[in-house]
Order: C-alpha cells, then sequence, then structure tokens
C-alpha cells in the first residue's frame, strides 16, 4: 500500500515526463490535440451534465449542459487562434523574440459547482500550452469527473498526444492533495474552491492561480430600465440554481425606485420575505460555525429551501429576496450564498446605495465580480472606480457574463482572477496563456543616448539631476 | 478653516471639514481640533464626549489627516468617534487602507 507522498510522486513523475515529450510539439500538433479534445468533451456534455446533477444533487441539469458547452466550445474558440507554442511573436523593430515554453505539471482542483465543465475547461487551456494536467476532483463528484477526464484523455491520446498527459487523482482527500500542492515539481496549482482551498494552495510555495468566493453587488441605478434589469438578475441567478461565484449576491437601489423595482421583481417570479420568514432562512442557509453558507443549500431550488426553512413560498418561485438592513457577520445573507437567495438593500440616496456596494464587495468579495444596470455613463465609471473587481459588468447577467464569450469579449473562462484583492497574481480571466512561460530573446542594438553620455557624469556629485538628464538627451 | 458645533445635550461635538484636507490644511486643523476637544474634555471631565467628523463637503484626503482621525479616535474611545456624510470615493480610501471599521465611517 503506497502512502500518499508516494502516491504523489509516481504520478507527478509521469506527468513531468509527459510534460517533457510534450514540450517538443509544435503549434500545429498542439492544436490538433485541443481540437479533438474538445470536440470528444462537447460531444459528451449532455451525458456529464446528466451525471453531475445526478450525482452531487446540485442545480439543473439543462444548466449544466449550458456550462459544458461554455467549457468546451467558447473555450476553444477563445483559444484556438493564440499562438502557445514555440515562437509566438517577434518585433522586426526592436528584434525582440518571444518563445512560449510550457511550464510543466499543472494540479487542477475542481469545485462540486462545476465538477465536468470546469474539468474539460483546465484540460483545453492546460493542452493548449503544452502542459500536462493532474485533477483532483471534488469529494462529492469523483465519478462525472472522473468520466470527464476519461473522456478528454482517450481523445487526446487519440490525436497522439503523450502518455499521461492528463492524470487523475485515485483519491480526493486533503492529505493527498496537499501532497501535491506542496510538491517540488508541482509547476503551478489551478485552484477554484472555498477560501480555505485556495489559501492552501497559495501557501504552498509553489505558484498559484487560485479563485476563492466572490461576493457579488448588483446596483440598480435610476437610470436603467427596470424590467429589463430584473429578467437578466434572474436569468443569472437561477442558473444552475445560482453556483456560479459570479452570480449576483445583493441588489442594491435608491430608495426613488425601491417600490417600482420590488414590483417588477414580484411581477417576474421573485418572492419579497418578511423579517420573520428572513430569520428562518438564515437558520437554514448559514452556518454559523464555520462563518459561511451551509453546504446544504448550495445549488438548491427555492422550493427545497423554502421547504428546509420552513417558510411556504408561492409555487414557481424563481428566487427569494431579503431585505437587509446592514452589511457583516451578523447579517449572514449580506455574504456569498451560491442559491437562488439575493438580498435586498435600498439606499436613501445615491451615494449611500454606492457605498453600500463597496461595502457588499469588500465583505468576501474583493477582486472578484461587480454589476450594474444604468444607462448613465458617469456613474458608471463611477461605480466602477469605485469596486475592486477585476470584472465590473454592466446592463448584463454576471453569472453568464464573468466567464465571457457570450455577452463580452472577455476570455471565456471558469477561473477568474481576482486580482492582488483576492491573493491573485492577475484580474484577467484565467486562459492558455497564464500556463506559459514566455521567453524573450534579446538581440544586441545599442541605445545610442547611452553610448553617446559621458558614464563619467553620473559620478560628478556637482552636477545637477537637470543637467545629467538634459546631457544624456541632448539630441546633437 | 472647520466648523465647530458642539451639542451640550447628547455631548457631541462637530468638526465640519470642507475640500482637500491636505497634509497643510492637516496641520492647521490639528490644533484647532486639538483645542475645540481639549475644552469639552476640561469643562466636562466626567462625560464622555462624542466627536464626529462630518465630511459632507470634504473631497480629499491626505495620510496627514487619515492619522489625525486615528489619534483621535485613539483619544476619545472607538464607540465615541464617527466619520460621516463621506461620499464613496472618500470611503473607498477609507476601506483600502483598512481604517473604515475602527473609524466608524458612513
Amino acid at each position: 500500500m503506497k502512502n500518499y507522498k508516494e502516491i504523489a510522486d509516481e504520478i507527478i513523475r509521469n506527468a513531468v515526463i509527459s510534460g517533457a515529450v510534450f514540450s517538443q510539439f509544435d503549434q500545429e500538433q498542439t492544436d490538433a490535440i485541443v481540437k479533438k479534445v474538445f470536440e470528444a468533451g462537447f460531444n459528451s456534455r449532455i451525458k456529464l451534465a446528466k451525471m453531475a446533477a445526478e450525482e452531487t444533487g446540485l442545480g439543473v441539469w439543462q444548466h449544466k449542459v449550458i456550462k459544458n458547452v461554455v467549457g468546451t466550445y467558447l473555450v476553444y474558440e477563445s483559444i484556438k487562434n493564440e499562438k502557445t507554442a514555440g515562437v509566438i511573436a517577434v518585433d522586426h523593430n526592436t528584434g525582440m523574440v518571444e518563445i512560449a515554453q510550457p511550464i510543466g505539471p499543472v494540479f487542477g482542483i475542481i469545485p462540486v459547482t462545476n465538477p465536468t465543465s470546469t474539468v474539460m475547461f483546465k484540460i483545453l487551456i492546460t493542452l493548449k500550452s503544452r502542459n500536462p494536467i493532474i485533477i483532483s476532483p471534488p469529494r462529492k463528484a469523483p465519478n462525472c469527473c472522473g468520466e470527464a477526464v476519461r473522456i478528454c484523455y482517450e481523445a487526446a491520446i487519440a490525436a497522439g498526444a503523450p502518455e499521461d498527459c492528463i492524470q487523475i487523482l485515485p483519491e480526493t482527500n486533503r492529505d493527498l492533495t496537499h501532497e501535491f500542492m506542496v510538491h517540488p515539481k508541482t509547476a503551478l496549482i489551478l485552484a477554484t474552491g472555498g477560501t480555505g482551498l485556495v489559501h492552501a494552495a497559495y501557501s504552498s510555495g509553489n505558484p498559484a492561480l487560485g479563485v476563492g468566493p466572490g461576493n457579488v453587488p448588483v446596483f440598480i441605478d435610476k437610470s436603467a430600465d427596470i424590467p429589463f434589469a430584473v429578467e437578466s438578475i434572474i436569468s443569472s441567478k437561477t442558473f444552475d440554481n445560482g453556483t456560479i461565484c459570479a452570480s449576483e449576491q445583493a441588489i442594491v437601489c435608491e430608495k426613488a425606485i425601491a417600490a417600482p423595482l420590488v414590483s417588477e421583481l414580484e411581477k417576474q417570479g421573485c418572492y419579497y420575505l418578511s423579517d420573520e420568514q428572513i430569520e428562518k432562512l438564515e437558520k437554514v442557509v448559514f452556518n454559523k460555525e464555520k462563518g459561511t453558507m451551509s453546504g446544504d443549500i448550495v445549488g438548491k431550488s427555492v422550493d427545497f429551501i423554502a421547504s428546509l426553512a420552513g417558510i411556504s413560498v408561492p409555487a414557481g418561485t424563481k428566487i427569494l429576496i431579503a431585505p437587509q438592513k446592514n452589511i457583516g457577520k451578523d447579517f449572514p445573507l449580506s455574504q456569498e450564498i451560491l442559491a437562488p437567495i439575493l438580498a435586498f438593500y435600498k439606499a436613501s440616496n445615491y451615494h449611500s446605495a454606492i457605498k453600500l456596494c463597496i461595502d457588499l464587495n469588500y465583505l468576501g468579495g474583493i477582486g472578484h465580480t461587480a454589476c450594474i444596470y444604468a444607462n448613465d455613463e458617469k456613474r458608471i465609471l463611477d461605480y466602477s472606480k469605485l469596486m475592486n473587481a477585476g470584472r465590473v459588468l454592466v446592463n448584463t447577467p454576471s453569472a453568464q457574463g464573468a466567464v465571457g464569450g457570450i455577452y463580452n469579449n472577455l476570455h471565456t473562462s471558469l477561473t477568474l482572477g481576482c486580482g492582488s484583492g483576492g491573493k491573485n497574481i492577475t484580474t484577467e480571466n484565467v486562459s492558455a496563456h497564464h500556463l506559459i512561460n514566455i521567453q524573450r530573446v534579446c538581440r544586441r542594438t545599442k541605445n545610442e543616448k547611452w553610448f553617446a553620455f559621458d558614464e563619467m557624469k553620473f559620478f560628478d556629485d556637482s552636477l545637477s539631476t537637470d543637467q545629467i538628464i538634459s546631457d544624456y538627451n541632448k539630441n546633437y | 478653516m472647520a466648523e465647530y458645533i458642539y451639542n451640550q445635550n447628547d455631548h457631541t461635538l462637530s468638526c465640519k471639514f470642507a475640500g482637500n484636507l491636505n497634509t497643510d490644511r492637516s496641520l492647521t486643523l490639528q490644533p484647532e481640533i486639538e483645542e475645540q476637544i481639549t475644552v469639552r474634555f476640561i469643562a466636562q471631565s466626567d462625560i464622555r464626549l462624542k466627536v464626529i467628523f462630518d465630511f459632507a463637503s470634504v473631497d480629499f484626503v491626505t495620510s496627514a489627516f487619515i492619522r489625525l482621525c486615528v489619534l483621535y479616535v485613539k483619544k476619545v474611545g472607538r464607540e465615541h468617534f464617527s466619520i460621516i456624510n463621506s461620499n464613496p470615493f472618500i470611503k473607498k480610501t477609507f476601506k483600502i487602507a483598512g481604517l473604515d471599521d475602527e473609524l466608524n465611517l458612513s
């Protein structure tokens, strides 16, 4: 019986060899493999979606089909023309040449909320960059995740990819995952999951791109088209029962438009909760000991959650709207809840509304995503400047907007960079170009100013900075 | 330089500032604020003074003024100090500084 370190050593050794072989592939060979893997994943989108919904009990299988389409086809469309092998850029003016080098074994951690789409997405961007990937499946979804890996691997091998370019952990537990995270041959960790997991990835000593929780405020300005905004928010927050971390968490508006907004929310199938109902709801959606949402309600339907909380809601209710008096740890619904529940804030004026959004943004969602519905350009820009978010989505359903490729030209991705606020190195949507080392070949070119300048002047303390700079820039 | 209003009923000193609270202004304001607070403390040593910095007309703060805020929250106690009416950009400045909670900023 092998111990966890021995298991990690063996799998990573195989990955390292696979990566070494992969490094010899050119762009054409690489692209052919990626195309075949995308096609195999895309062809299995329905089967995998049904498996994921059944195995996890989360979300809506039809929506998981869409996620699989995003994770395969739209991801493929966004990367297929990227140069990721060999010479990727030449600047004829400077003589600078850029060469893409693979980074080595990528350790991909998969969240239970997207157990097949994120697998296929991570595999595609990793193969596109000629790296091997080791998948760590979610504890509650090993079968569907394993099936996605098998489908992609068989397609990759059939297309000529090196053996062991895709591997999966034989089991999922914290200790085994830890061995892979801290292994000296792990080149990069692609971590998607909860705060603890992402923190562990960053603490491993290996490079990591980790995406943790969001807490997306959505400000509905008085200049917004209210029926449109409500329809858009509902389409986003109900998508896969709210399992996307970029989905809206709280609606904020000015008092002046609160009444028509609430009326429109109700008209379009949302249910406005009473204080008593909110109290009941808080008890089931929030785990006070852990200080986070309860796993029991993640990705569950309104009916299930309402029943669990002992609340009676009209048949067909799409979203539970919970008016809140404040923000913070004492107001559980002001935090991220990956379910069809939205906090609701009515502010006395525009400035108060924006300040509420700042507080929501900083309450566990720094660097992630923010959303605004408005037709006032100044307000859109002001709001954007004030949010600490990698993506500020305008008049867009945030769950589908943040992943790119549907409502905007963001790189299609299921790993959303959250910048330094989220302890990430990037605010971009993570893609293949984040998984290569770019080598710059710099041919000798002379800086004429430097060679024309008498460098002894740098050692002359009697010269002022202005005199030195002026001499340095002298154009004879 | 600033407007100071003392409410004897609830022992609250409101300090209304305006414009750009840069380093020079902070240096000028500090003795003013100090005097206002000291006078109240001396006059009513048995009563806890509440201090409110009203930022309704403030559009820029420097680190010198932020230091002043920290100085006075320490002096009068966290529960007796607050900053009110900040505009969203000022709020974000204090948020980034990690001082919005400590200074009871709204």
